[in-house]
């Protein structure tokens, strides 16, 4: 029994910091009277104090960068590689919160409330990429899950954010019990819920290992499904469509990189011995995953959905990357470039912000046309040039086209690949990022390519409303310098990436 | 200082100027558009010197080191060459495209797009870097689209841009992986690094390699069978198809294969594969030509085959080739070039392209005809023009090709010759049926409405007449131009010795020969037509994209509506197969029957095959009774018989947890149930009766067999013998469980504890939801006898 002490607590600062904001606003949105609307703190105001401990929180987390590698609690991992997944979860959390936080005050009920669980969920991921024992991964996984099945289903006068939250919940639910079935068999047979020790366990006795398969996809349910790995995403589009389109960007970008980090640890650090075992069972999830993504993106005719399985698709090619994980018998790992996991991180911290942009895109088309299909978007480079130009690069991004950090993340994820030299995997991520063109270029077609409507003076109709909101514009702005400058000047990112991979790989071999 | 760099930003930043000073209301746009390619084609003319004396100009940006990606730009001898055809001719086109858009709004659109381009095609002959010049490169395929689907009104123009796109983009992604294999084989992406690495061809890596890298190439530069896009590409801008679509975008895959030459060739699979593709390609192109009455798909088909005959050349290890590569290069931007032009200052005067339609035009607009003259003389081949001499060399390298027996090498050159025959009969098409003949066969013959401007007519012009000086000029330029591309693509130093005049060779025969013959297949372009017209229209590359297009297209909406759409217990099935065939297949990998031991002599008591009957039992009933009242409450069943095995096996502790719970789950789905309307379930109909038995029987199994490999494993030592042997010792108590709760896990127990109290602040916030109050209020108000605060109170708390 290991002891725990109370210093140990500064090594999950930033989740205090969070908790602190989390039960902040609940605390002020209870004594505060609901009798009337103007009373108390508004919507507005609960969005400031959580962007604000948000940015305390990223503050914390930076201070971590340089802490060496501990384990706190006995069941927190705090390394580079969760300091890199927290930065992406906080940044991408933020700018959901500023440019997202004014379509959600207009819809809620309450004040506080979405802001609360807004920050709960930021915790529950934050835990969960440090998360190194299966008790913490599965509670955070699952603390994670029942937020946004909330979150989700949190426009409760909408019919379809309803059933998009039943949906998720009912997958959801049925998921986590296989993941925790496989827990369980992989506790069973090593005796240890720590990710470190289950490995030794089954090295030191190999009789045992005949679990880690069973275990290992029974595992894979449960994150396939936060990942939206077919066959398991059959409730991404439903519910990417119906959930209110902040929650849907958080989903499609923070949620997942958490997903795709605790698949990571779980793989690389408890089974990376086994990994003969589990890199067939990946690259053909990546497969199927990438085929029924851009097959059923081909035929949306509604912009959101169709990015909701063009995500599922990324994950596809994300996924690359691990099953190119590098392993233990290229001996001098630390000298190849391309070992996979930096390829995940690149690809997910890029993938953040073009994601994001996109769907804040989406949702302004959204809130000034009343519709977020395709002919909504028709004529959009004359109606709105600004928001037109910044899809075409968010989309240029998806494409993986170079001088886009788009571009870098498939680099390095396709790069491992052939350097792994999985040439079947590589042509058909070849092929795909081919389908994937179309239906990219169908936005593209309908922005850039097809007349606006027009008034009687023959000049495109402005969009209508009141104009777009100046935070969510300043965000996409954000995303997309951010995009263009993780193209065109990746290094910084490389290295950052590198070294967080480096430390996870660093712990097996 | 960083001339290079400074070249390719001079142009980048002369696409957003253009485009926002609006160049369609100044006059003298065109001139200041073509000042910026014309000072860096001066530039490189004045590197023209160095260059041929192996001084070349070379620059380093780090860009991501940690990959080898870096900006690495190298004026070596063909950098230099294809740099002055990119610029050269982009000045040209500059100035041309002023008076092609005359006051037309999107001219400045199409500025901008133009210099992007050009920026992107320069740094990409420059590059001395594969990922740098796989960068350029999609950024040429992105620009190209982009001017394709520039008439996006034209539902023509937007499919031939996206057919493009996805073939050069396709063609992209090869290349990458081509390109990642080569740099892992040599150790190095850059190209001079590659080209020094010796024995590159005996890597394992080699093959895969190359032929990713040909597939990049072949898409780029319209080869067979990739080369539909290319004709479809026609419905861009006329100054775009001549300059992207004739004069330089399509060369860069013949420059990447020169490129590579000295690394990749030398290899029977790099000759053949050249070889064959290239010559197919330039028959395919030079016999499709004569087809068509459209004057830009006459001359991109006879592009196509252009760009296969340079394939083919490059397939040889031999400096003839070299050369004929350099001087068909050179000769085709010049005459082509000017011949689209052309195209479209006709297409401008009278609204036509259709050779059906035109007649006499030399008499309207004799400058036009002068300079479609001199292009065409070089596109026949006639001496002396620069397409004399490309076809002079082409010849000479077929008779001296020594990797080939005398069949082949008199096939090649009976292809050759053909072609050549062929290009002849092309050009004196364009030029009667649309210059010299006095009445147009169509029944409504286009007129000249709006003769061009000499300014218009200037940019082709000179084009081709620094075309016609440069054969007179050979003695001066072998050396200055011709030297170092020719060494560059050989990989060594190579003289060159090119000259209008050997004398009475066999070549010079067989060139008049196939220059009469080229005049007789004139004479029977009617008949040739016909005949081509026969052929069926499913080899037509451009069907083919489209069933391909279709196909996939037909198998999206398949998996679309079958997947998407389809009901919870549809997709449930589909999740739940995939998961146990992937179970099935993990089990037969471990080999249970020799793993597993099962202890067969313990048969099971009554109790347990009771209770364990009644448990299927109430399953059953679960899934088939017909309200969902009953469900509910059966399924409370299967959770009881749950709790009853517990008991059996001594796990009270256990027991009681299952049993709250399914009370509790009962309970809330009573209650959940109760708002909605209780109608019955629905039909479900055989087929999908049979699949769900199906699904859940597998899933059963597989659950089943997971059991029972779990049970088969030795588990770790229980944790229960460490609480009991040190309570008293370390924790002071004979109570286990309270040592346990205060002691052991004290901070286990504060962390409840403060979720508890979380969860129920949560509680208090719901409670207090405005929502929750109203409803309350209407319940009462319909029920008044329960207006009593305990009561509802009590409601409340359960929910």
């Amino acid at each position: 029994m290991e002891q725990v002490t109370i210093g140990e607590l500064g090594s999950i600062l930033p989740e205090l910091i969070l908790l602190t904001g989390g039960l902040l606003i609940l605390i002020l949105d209870m004594v505060q009277s609901h009798g009337t609307a103007d009373s108390g703190i508004s919507g507005r105001g609960f969005m400031l104090i959580a962007v604000l401990f948000l940015a305390v929180g990223s503050v914390a987390v930076i201070l971590q960068f340089d802490a060496e590698q501990q384990l706190a609690l006995s069941m927190i991992m705090v390394d580079k590689f969760s300091a890199f997944l927290k930065v992406v979860i906080y940044v991408g959390m933020t700018l959901v919160a500023i440019a997202g936080g004014g379509y959600m005050n207009r819809r809620m009920v309450g004040h506080g409330e979405f802001w609360m669980l807004f920050m709960f969920v930021t915790i529950a991921m934050s835990f969960a990429v440090g998360a190194a024992d299966l008790l913490m991964i599965f509670l955070t996984i699952e603390f994670l899950s029942i937020t946004s099945y909330i979150l989700v289903g949190f426009l409760r006068t909408d019919v379809r954010s309803t059933e998009a939250g039943v949906k998720y919940f009912l997958y959801g639910s049925v998921a986590s019990s296989v993941m925790l079935f496989g827990m369980s068999l992989l506790y069973g047979a090593s005796g240890s819920l720590n990710l470190a020790e289950i490995a030794a366990a089954f090295a030191a006795s190999p009789e045992r290992s005949l679990v880690i398969v069973p275990a290992t996809l029974m595992m894979l349910v449960g994150l396939g499904f936060k990942t939206s790995l077919a066959p398991f995403f059959q409730w991404t589009p439903d519910t990417y469509e119906g959930a209110p389109t902040p929650v849907t960007a958080y989903l499609s970008t923070a949620s997942k990189a958490v997903g795709f980090a605790v698949m990571a640890r779980v793989l690389v650090v408890g089974l990376g011995a086994f990994q003969a075992s589990w890199v067939p069972i990946l690259a053909g999830l990546s497969m199927l995953t990438m085929f029924a993504g851009n097959l059923m993106a081909l035929r949306q005719p509604n912009v959101k959905r169709m990015l909701a399985y063009s995500s599922v698709a990324q994950a596809g090619y994300i996924l690359l990357g691990l099953v190119a994980v590098v392993d233990s018998s290229h001996g001098n790992f630390a000298s190849l470039t391309n070992n996979g996991l930096n390829g995940v991180l690149i690809y997910l911290f890029a993938y953040l912000f073009t994601n994001i942009g996109a769907f804040m895109v989406i949702m302004l088309v959204e809130e000034a046309t009343g519709s977020s299909d395709i002919s909504a978007f028709e004529g959009l480079s004359q109606r709105a040039p600004g928001m037109a130009w910044g899809m075409f690069i968010f989309l240029l991004s998806l494409t993986g086209i170079p001088l886009t950090g788009g571009f870098m993340g498939k680099f390095y994820v396709f790069g491992a690949t052939v350097q792994h030299q999985y040439y079947t995997l590589a042509v058909i991520a070849a092929i795909n990022a081919g389908i994937a063109a179309f239906y990219y270029l169908n936005v593209v077609r309908a922005m850039f390519f097809t007349e606006a409507e027009q008034d009687e003076d023959g000049k495109a109709l402005p969009l209508s409303g009141q104009g777009f909101a100046p935070a969510t514009q300043l965000i996409v702005l954000v995303c997309v310098a951010v995009t263009l400058w993780l193209g065109v000047y990746p290094m910084s990112l490389i290295n950052w990436a590198s070294d967080a991979s480096q430390n996870l790989l660093t712990i097996v071999f | 200082m960083p001339s290079l760099l400074a070249c390719l930003l001079l142009l980048a930043l002369t696409s957003p100027t253009l485009w926002l000073i609006r160049p369609h209301r100044f006059r003298l746009a065109g001139v200041s558009a073509a000042l910026p390619p014309l000072a860096v084609t001066i530039w490189q003319i004045t590197q023209l010197g160095p260059t041929a004396a192996g001084d070349f100009t070379a620059e380093r940006y780090a860009w991501a080191p940690q990959v080898g990606l870096e900006i690495a730009l190298r004026l070596d001898g063909l950098a230099l060459f294809f740099g002055l055809i990119v610029t050269g001719i982009g000045a040209a086109v500059a100035f041309y495209t002023h008076y092609y858009f005359e006051n037309e709004e999107e001219q400045g659109r199409f500025y901008g797009l133009l210099f992007l381009f050009m920026t992107a095609m320069l740094g990409l002959v420059w590059s001395d870097n594969l990922l740098t010049l796989f960068v350029f490169w999609e950024g040429t395929s992105i620009t190209s689209y982009l001017l394709i689907a520039f008439k996006y009104q034209y539902p023509d123009a937007k499919e031939g841009g996206r057919r493009a796109f996805i073939v050069t983009g396709m063609g992209g992604l090869a290349l990458l992986a081509g390109v990642l294999l080569l740099g892992m084989a040599a150790g190095d992406y850059s190209i001079s690094g590659i080209i020094a690495t010796p024995g590159l061809t005996d890597s394992p890596l080699y093959p895969a390699a190359l032929i990713l890298v040909l597939i990049g190439a072949f898409t780029k530069s319209a080869q067979f069978p990739f080369h539909f896009w290319l004709p479809g590409a026609m419905a861009a801008p006329t100054p775009a198809s001549a300059y992207l679509h004739s004069a330089t975008m399509v060369k860069a895959g013949v420059f990447l294969l020169a490129r590579l030459h000295p690394a990749l060739s030398g290899t029977s699979l790099w000759f053949w594969t050249l070889l064959i593709t290239g010559g197919v390609t330039m028959l395919l192109g030079a016999v499709s030509a004569l087809r068509y009455y459209d004057l830009k798909a006459v001359l991109a088909y006879a592009t196509v085959s252009q760009l296969g005959i340079l394939v083919m050349l490059l397939a040889f290890d031999s400096s003839l080739a070299y050369k004929a590569v350099i001087v068909g290069i050179l000769g085709h931007a010049l005459y082509k070039g000017p011949l689209f032009l052309i195209a479209g200052i006709v297409d401008h005067a009278t609204g036509s392209r259709d050779l059906r339609r035109l007649a006499g035009l030399a008499r309207a607009m004799p400058w036009v005809a002068v300079a479609a003259g001199l292009a065409a003389l070089s596109m026949a081949g006639i001496p002396p023009t620069l397409g004399f001499l490309a076809k002079e060399t082409l010849l000479d390298a077929w008779l001296h090709a020594d990797n080939l027996n005398q069949g082949g090498a008199m096939l090649g050159l009976t292809a050759s010759a053909l072609t050549g025959a062929l290009f002849v009969a092309i050009a004196l098409m364009l030029m009667w049926d649309a210059f010299f003949r006095a009445q147009a066969p169509a029944d409504e013959p286009a007129a000249v409405h709006h003769a061009p401007s000499l300014a218009f007519t200037a940019a082709p012009l000179i084009l081709v007449l620094t075309g016609s000086a440069i054969p007179f000029m050979l003695g001066s330029l072998n050396k200055l131009l011709f030297t170092a591309p020719v060494s560059a693509i050989a990989g060594e130093p190579t003289e060159v010795k090119l000259a209008l005049w050997h004398g009475f060779t066999p070549v010079l025969m067989i060139s008049l020969t196939a220059i009469a013959a080229g005049t007789g297949l004139f004479f029977v372009r009617s008949a040739i037509r016909k005949v081509l017209r026969r052929l069926p229209a499913e080899l037509n590359g451009v069907v083919i994209f489209n069933q391909i297009n279709d196909a996939v297209y037909g198998l999206a909406n398949w998996v679309t509506r079958h997947i998407q759409g389809a009901t919870m217990s549809s997709q449930a099935a589909i999740t739940f197969t995939a998961a146990v065939v992937a179970l099935i297949a993990a089990f037969t990998r471990i080999s249970p029957a020799t793993r597993i031991v099962i202890d067969w002599s313990q048969s099971p008591l009554a109790p347990e095959t009771i209770i364990a009957l009644l448990l299927i039992m109430a399953a059953i009933v679960t899934v088939r009774v017909p309200s969902r009242l009953g469900a509910i409450i059966s399924l409370g069943v299967v959770g009881v018989m749950v709790t009853l095995f517990f008991i059996f096996f001594s796990a009270p502790d256990l027991a009681l947890t299952q049993l709250l719970i399914e009370v509790l789950t009962v309970v809330l789905l009573v209650l959940v149930f109760f708002r909605i309307k209780p109608d019955n379930l629905p039909d479900i109909s055989t087929a999908r009766q049979v699949r769900n038995l199906l699904v859940a029987g597998s899933v059963g199994i597989a659950g089943f067999m997971l059991v029972l490999l779990s049970s088969g494993i030795q588990m770790g030592d229980s944790i229960s013998s460490y609480f009991l042997y040190n309570a008293i010792p370390l924790g002071h108590g004979a109570n286990v469980v309270n040592v346990i709760l205060v002691d052991f896990r004290g901070f286990d127990t504060l962390g409840e504890i403060v979720v508890l109290a979380t969860a129920a602040l949560g509680g208090f916030a719901l409670l207090r939801a405005p929502r929750l109050t109203s409803l309350r209020r209407r319940f009462l108000a319909r029920h008044p006898e329960l207006d009593t605060d305990t009561d509802a109170d009590k409601g409340e708390g359960r929910a």
